[in-house]
């Protein structure tokens, strides 16, 4: 019979849970090599622990097929409340909107023909009438006429988006998105917008932005200033993320980054969901982390972070949770 | 925040949380179709009632909490008595833990070691089981779970300590008894 005593015991649970110091370890590996009797029981604890939490955090019910379920049970209620309100207003809408429409139909039947580019699968370039060249992200749309005419060149965007905006100082260029204006002389730039925000960093040249819901508020945003408009107004700033770009170029680039925001970065560019676990987020001193990857599939690139800092990862549906080792 | 992103929002801790829930839901109701109704209508209910905790730091511990107050309902009063008391004096024990150590083979030697775990972790006494699956699910913290179970950090340490050393033992008994089984066996063969 061995007795273990509690700072001991304390020690073998901080070990356990990744979070012990220099001097606690030194402490608990002199234990260790005191008897052997010690060792095995350690080497008992540890693949108890390590195997009851494997055994626990196994996964055994079907997450994909409950969540259909309960996706199912409330989209007929999300769309119930939501359809009251909005089928009257829609209705109304509609009535006035196609009145409306077939009226202007008929005395304008000279409305510009609107090209629509979508990016579905992967990236897309788009070259407009006037020579400027975009990207689209996958997932993003533009419309734009298939002659500019008049003396704005307007075109309108949903998702990401790079411009290399022709320069044509007596047509100023106009992207419209659902809350903002965009306005520019020629200039490069990009623009992330979707339903809760338009964010857009400029490159060269400058950028006017201008708030739809406020059109006073106007804001002209210099090369290395990113930018964010939601409903509680803008938010301009030096650049700080230097993957801004990746989506396009396929690099990314870490200095000195932190975990968690390789973690946001690395989401956002493969479109899943990576995040650290909560004792790897809650360890005193955290790795950062300095990395190039070129167009290198997500799990190259985890592999090298594991490497490079011990940081290991595993698959649960398509979220990545990253541990120490 | 608009709607669609708080369902994505939601979507992702119904991800992430499901699957936990479950078993944490399977050990008080024994049955794995209720465990998995208990935890979708928690999850149902959540949506249309109480949207405001989806953001909130609140929403694991909040989640838990729901789960066991609706298996407690499925099981009725009578096992809810039972069960539901949780308080530090019931935890009053003697720390001196002691371990035994065998050298016998290593317990690599014996035959699915992981099952015999596994059924370890089923025999556990109720309470400890519960903190013990609370505990190394990785979904809450220490203080979370002393918070939900209404007790202190020190009584959910000392539970977690309880198990490994239940554990322990148990291994070493099904070693103890299966060593002289398997070798009556292949003295048979």
């Amino acid at each position: 019979m061995i007795q273990i005593p509690e700072h001991i015991i304390l020690l073998i649970e901080k070990q356990l849970n990744g979070h012990l110091n220099d001097e606690e370890a030194h402490i608990l590996q002199q234990w260790r090599s005191e008897k052997r009797e010690h060792e095995v029981i350690y080497q008992q604890l540890e693949k108890i622990w390590q195997q009851s939490g494997s055994i626990l955090q196994e996964t055994v019910y079907d997450e994909e097929q409950a969540w259909s379920k309960v996706d199912h049970r409330l989209s007929q209620g999300r769309n119930r409340s939501t359809i009251r309100l909005i089928t009257r207003l829609a209705a109304a809408a509609c009535i006035a909107g196609v009145l409306f429409i077939a009226g202007w139909l008929f005395y304008h039947n000279q409305a510009p023909a609107l090209q629509l580019a979508k990016a579905d699968q992967m990236n897309m370039p788009v070259t407009l009438p006037d020579g400027s060249q975009i990207i689209l992200r996958k997932g993003a749309t533009l419309s734009y006429p298939k002659e500019f005419s008049g003396n704005i060149r307007e075109v309108t965007l949903t998702g990401e988006a790079w411009f290399e905006v022709q320069h044509d100082k007596s047509h100023p260029f106009r992207i419209q998105t659902k809350r903002a204006t965009m306005e520019v002389l020629g200039t490069t730039f990009s623009i992330n917008t979707n339903d809760q925000k338009d964010e857009l960093i400029v490159a060269t040249g400058k950028v006017l932005f201008t708030n739809k819901a406020d059109t006073a508020e106007k804001h002209i945003i210099y090369p290395h200033q990113y930018s964010v408009l939601t409903k509680n107004g803008f938010d301009t700033k030096a650049l700080t993320d230097s993957n801004f770009l990746s989506w396009k170029t396929g690099i990314i680039k870490f200095s000195n980054t932190s975990i968690e925001e390789m973690a946001s970065t690395l989401s956002n560019y493969y479109g899943l969901y990576v995040r650290p676990d909560s004792v790897l987020k809650e360890l005193p001193v955290l790795p950062t982390i300095t990395a190039k990857f070129d167009k290198q599939p997500l799990d190259s690139v985890l592999e090298e972070i594991k490497l490079l800092v011990n940081i290991s990862y595993r698959k649960q549906n398509d979220t990545i949770v990253l541990f120490k080792q | 925040m608009n709607s669609n992103d708080l369902y994505v929002q939601f979507r992702l801790l119904f991800r992430q949380l499901y699957d936990p829930l479950t078993k944490y839901a399977y050990t008080f109701v024994l049955d794995h179709t209720s465990a998995e109704d208990i935890v979708q209508d928690v999850f149902v209910r959540i949506w249309e009632k109480h949207q405001s905790i989806i953001e909130s730091p609140q929403a694991r511990p909040y989640l838990y909490r729901a789960v066991k107050n609706a298996c407690l309902n499925h099981l009725g009063s009578k096992k809810r008595i039972q069960l539901a008391s949780f308080s530090d004096a019931d935890f009053d024990e003697n720390n001196n833990i002691t371990w035994t150590v065998t050298e016998e083979p290593d317990e690599d030697d014996i035959p699915n070691y992981r099952e015999l775990l596994k059924k370890g972790i089923e025999q556990l006494p109720e309470k400890c089981r519960e903190i013990f699956l609370l505990s190394r699910s990785g979904q809450l913290s220490n203080q979370e779970i002393a918070d939900h179970l209404g007790i202190s950090i020190k009584t959910v340490n000392n539970q977690t300590w309880k198990a490994m050393k239940l554990l322990k033992a148990f291994v070493q008994k099904a070693k103890s008894w299966l060593w002289p089984v398997i070798t009556y066996f292949f003295t048979r063969l």
